[in-house]
């Protein structure tokens, strides 16, 4: 049998009531990036976890370099040589780039560091990865794709030569994940073997070499990057062809549902007016930071606005809290389900009447039948995936998390709701899905405002879009007008336009 | 995944409280063979009342992810407070007093705590002070004794053969459970504790339901308070001392979670019913009081230790 870095036979990972993994084999090896590919539940992360040795498998066995491995904790992957980078970091904000790089392994002479030593080395390593960052710079001041970099870096000075990355675009602009590639390409020059998740598709070939795709757990297919398709990556994913990315709708455009007049805050949104009409879709596309989530925000009641005012159906509305914006129709999907949006540990009943608590409550009693009634409703109605209305949230896939949230607004009886990021962290199937809700409710007389950064979902489900930029809007682009050049020209000032 | 584990951890505090009450029966019946009588358990339960319904109130803040540190010192004020008053004015201006004061720091507490962002325990250490220098300021120290019988009564008295400081302890418990399970504060009290910023975004009212948890365990606490100087018949503003981390301890191994969201308070009488027979059974097997109190520092840190433990190994 030939060395693999990696080699992973017949794992099986089992929940009680769930085969989160089956019967999986993979290799890995040097120099390669291997992408692992998968909708989410697929079983992406409970295999890097049983790599990491966060989980241990139920089944199969791992092999690392030609040696039966048998992980006990994550230190025992760690000293296998595996390092797994996580979407959310894990680095000391308030300390320096040396030290994190060397965290808890800082040189040192009987306990009093040797500071200078500490900054050559971690000046090795970051010129190793052709970095240019000053080791003194305080984590906290840097971006996302900086940090992203030392975590590499700090991998890279233990003598990683298996290194996980999972999703780590998907926070980066394009000129940032270029930066990342590059990285990426030294790393397998130096025969760093790459275990790379994302789902984003049309990166895959730039940066994959081998892929492999994972469905409800089960090892579907590994195939070579320059051998496949967009299109056969898609179908081996869902085990569907998806053909209405983005499914057409039969919503007429009726009169003005909502609109928002020279909405200001403190320091991050400028003077912004928009309308929304009953059956429409208005996107909002800007950069990261252009003051989008923060006008949703604003406009919501959820932070203060220094100024501006908002009008139903015409009519001047004082919306001063969230509470003030429900009683006035209003729904709002944050962009970071589990930190705003849901209470993970709570039910799926409970998630989905919290909203509408109010509606749902006889004088202080809370109806709970009727909450259960309305519940079960929409877990039909949207197809939540769930073994029951008891089910922790914390235990549903994104999409499903993500329908839930839809049925918490739908409860409520939102007539106008923002959407901030609908897609973000939700596969393919679901994407659909959640679109076509979407068109369901505009059908119904609702409207939208969309904020995405995805410029396909915001061309293929906005009427119109708005741009954003440092707090103002700088542009509308009508639906004949959408390109995506246009567009992008728009949200970064260039004189194109 | 989560759920899973989540539940056989349930499963497991289920069966492992009653067992572990069980087992400490059974150590305490062989050191003193009084233990298993009827007339110590209404004995305990008459003493551990007090104990019984600040938990309950206790159960309510920690479900929102906080803790309240004032109810050891809420119990010495009412008590030169309450006893003073029904001296003067009756027993039942003593109670509606009893009331009063327990809701007006509870408003206070939660204010500062919600509204004003202070730290809940930074909060509780000031209110802790605050409400036992008000009790020696009151009584100057000294106890007030000569309280009418009508008061007293309520502390030595039985209905249908249980002590009636236990019966009120108990009523109240059981009407914290139906507020927690049944009413709309209730609900939005495991959400805010689940996740304060997503209730807020839902349209809860977040400052009202944290104001609400306190006003809930000030007012238990001064009941706390009212029982157990109906109890001893005399004011005595050293009373309840250290009540709060008892009833802390009693609500997290009733299962109440301390970083909020998880909590019951039929689950709550549990954890009363374990630190109760502990601190019977040692009394009964002539522990001292000082090392007792030894006993109950390393309970409370355990009881916290497998909360959080449990925690980690959830994720």
């Amino acid at each position: 049998m030939s060395e693999h870095l990696i080699e992973l036979q017949h794992i099986s990972k089992i929940f009680p009531g769930v085969r989160a993994l089956n019967d999986v084999n993979f290799t890995l090896e040097p120099g390669e990036v291997h992408v692992l590919l998968g909708e989410n539940g697929a079983g992406k992360s409970t295999l890097i976890k049983i790599l990491s040795g966060l989980y241990h498998a139920d089944e199969g066995e791992i092999w690392i370099r030609g040696e039966k491995k048998r992980f006990t904790g994550p230190k025992s992957a760690e000293d296998a040589g595996i390092a797994t980078i996580y979407q959310e970091l894990n680095l000391c904000e308030n300390m320096n780039v040396a030290e994190n790089i060397f965290l808890g392994r800082l040189p040192n002479k009987a306990g009093v560091v040797n500071q200078k030593l500490c900054h050559q080395m971690a000046r090795n390593v970051l010129d190793e990865l052709n970095l240019d960052y000053d080791t003194g710079s305080i984590v906290s001041e840097m971006g996302v794709a900086q940090k992203q970099m030392i975590e590499i870096a700090k991998s890279i000075s233990r003598d990683t030569q298996i290194l996980i990355l999972d999703e780590p675009t998907a926070v980066l602009t394009e000129k940032e994940i270029t930066e990342l590639f590059k990285v990426i390409h030294l790393l397998k020059e130096k025969g760093v073997g790459i275990i790379y998740i994302s789902h984003r598709l049309q990166e895959l070939h730039e940066i994959g070499d081998r892929i492999t795709v994972l469905r409800d757990g089960n090892y579907i297919a590994t195939v070579n990057v320059c051998e496949t398709s967009e299109d056969e990556l898609v179908a081996l994913m869902v085990g569907r062809e998806i053909k209405d990315k983005f499914p057409t709708r039969n919503s007429k455009i009726g009169d003005v549902l909502f609109r928002a007049e020279h909405i200001s805050t403190k320091d991050k949104v400028r003077d912004v007016t928009l309308e929304v009409h009953a059956g429409e879709i208005v996107g909002m596309a800007g950069l990261v930071g252009s003051g989008r989530t923060e006008f949703a925000r604003a406009v919501f009641g959820a932070d203060p606005r220094s100024g501006g005012k908002i009008y139903i159906n015409g009519e001047e509305v004082f919306i001063h809290s969230p509470l003030d914006a429900i009683e006035h129709g209003l729904g709002f999907v944050t962009e970071e389900r589990k930190k705003d949006g849901l209470v993970l540990i709570a039910s799926v009943c409970e998630n989905i009447s919290l909203a509408s608590r109010r509606q749902s409550s006889k004088g202080i009693f809370a109806d709970l039948k009727k909450q259960k009634e309305t519940a079960l409703k929409y877990v039909d109605k949207i197809r939540i995936k769930t073994p029951s209305l008891k089910q922790q949230v914390v235990n549903l896939s994104g999409g499903n998390q993500q329908k839930v949230i839809l049925a918490k607004w739908l409860s409520a009886n939102a007539k106008v709701i923002i959407f901030d990021e609908p897609t973000r962290g939700i596969d393919v199937g679901a994407k659909a899905e959640v679109y076509q809700l979407m068109n369901q409710l505009l059908e119904n007389g609702a409207g939208i405002i969309m904020i995405s950064s995805e410029l396909p979902e915001i061309m293929g489900m906005s009427d119109r879009i708005l741009v954003m930029r440092e707090g103002a809007l700088t542009g509308e682009i009508a639906k004949n007008e959408f390109e995506q050049k246009r567009i992008l020209s728009v949200m970064l000032d260039s004189d194109e336009n | 995944m989560k759920k899973i584990l989540g539940s056989q951890e349930i499963k497991l505090s289920n069966i492992l409280l009653p067992v572990a009450a069980l087992v400490l029966c059974v150590i305490f019946q062989i050191g003193n063979p009084n233990f298993f009588t009827f007339r110590n358990w209404t004995n305990m339960s008459r003493q551990q009342a007090s104990l019984l319904i600040a938990a309950t109130g206790q159960t309510f803040v920690i479900m929102t992810g906080c803790i309240d540190l004032s109810q050891g010192s809420m119990v010495g004020l009412i008590s030169v407070l309450s006893a003073d008053i029904a001296i003067r004015y009756g027993t039942g201006m003593a109670i509606l007093a009893t009331c009063l004061v327990g809701a007006v720091v509870g408003v206070g507490q939660g204010f500062l705590v919600a509204k004003i962002k202070i730290p809940a325990f930074i909060v509780g250490l000031g209110f802790m002070n605050i409400l036992r220098g008000a009790a020696y300021l009151y009584c100057n120290g000294m106890p007030i004794s000569g309280i009418p019988e009508s008061y007293s009564r309520l502390g030595s008295d039985s209905i249908l053969g249980l002590p009636i400081p236990f019966v009120i302890a108990f009523l109240f418990t059981i009407l914290g459970w139906a507020i927690l399970k049944f009413l709309t504060i209730g609900r939005n009290i495991y959400s805010v504790g689940g996740n304060e910023e997503a209730s807020r975004l839902a349209g809860i009212n977040v400052i009202g339901v944290r104001i609400f948890v306190y006003v809930v365990s000030g007012v238990l606490s001064a009941l706390a308070g009212f029982l157990q100087t109906a109890r001893v018949a005399v004011g005595q503003c050293t009373l309840g001392e250290g009540l709060q981390m008892q009833a802390i301890a009693a609500a997290v191994i009733g299962g109440t979670s301390m970083a909020g969201g998880q909590g019951n308070c039929l689950k709550t009488i549990l954890g009363v019913l374990v630190m109760a027979i502990i601190s019977n059974g040692l009394n009964l097997l002539r522990v001292s009081t000082y090392t007792q109190t030894v006993v109950n520092g390393v309970i409370i840190i355990l009881a916290v230790a497998f909360d959080v433990v449990g925690k980690k190994n959830r994720v």
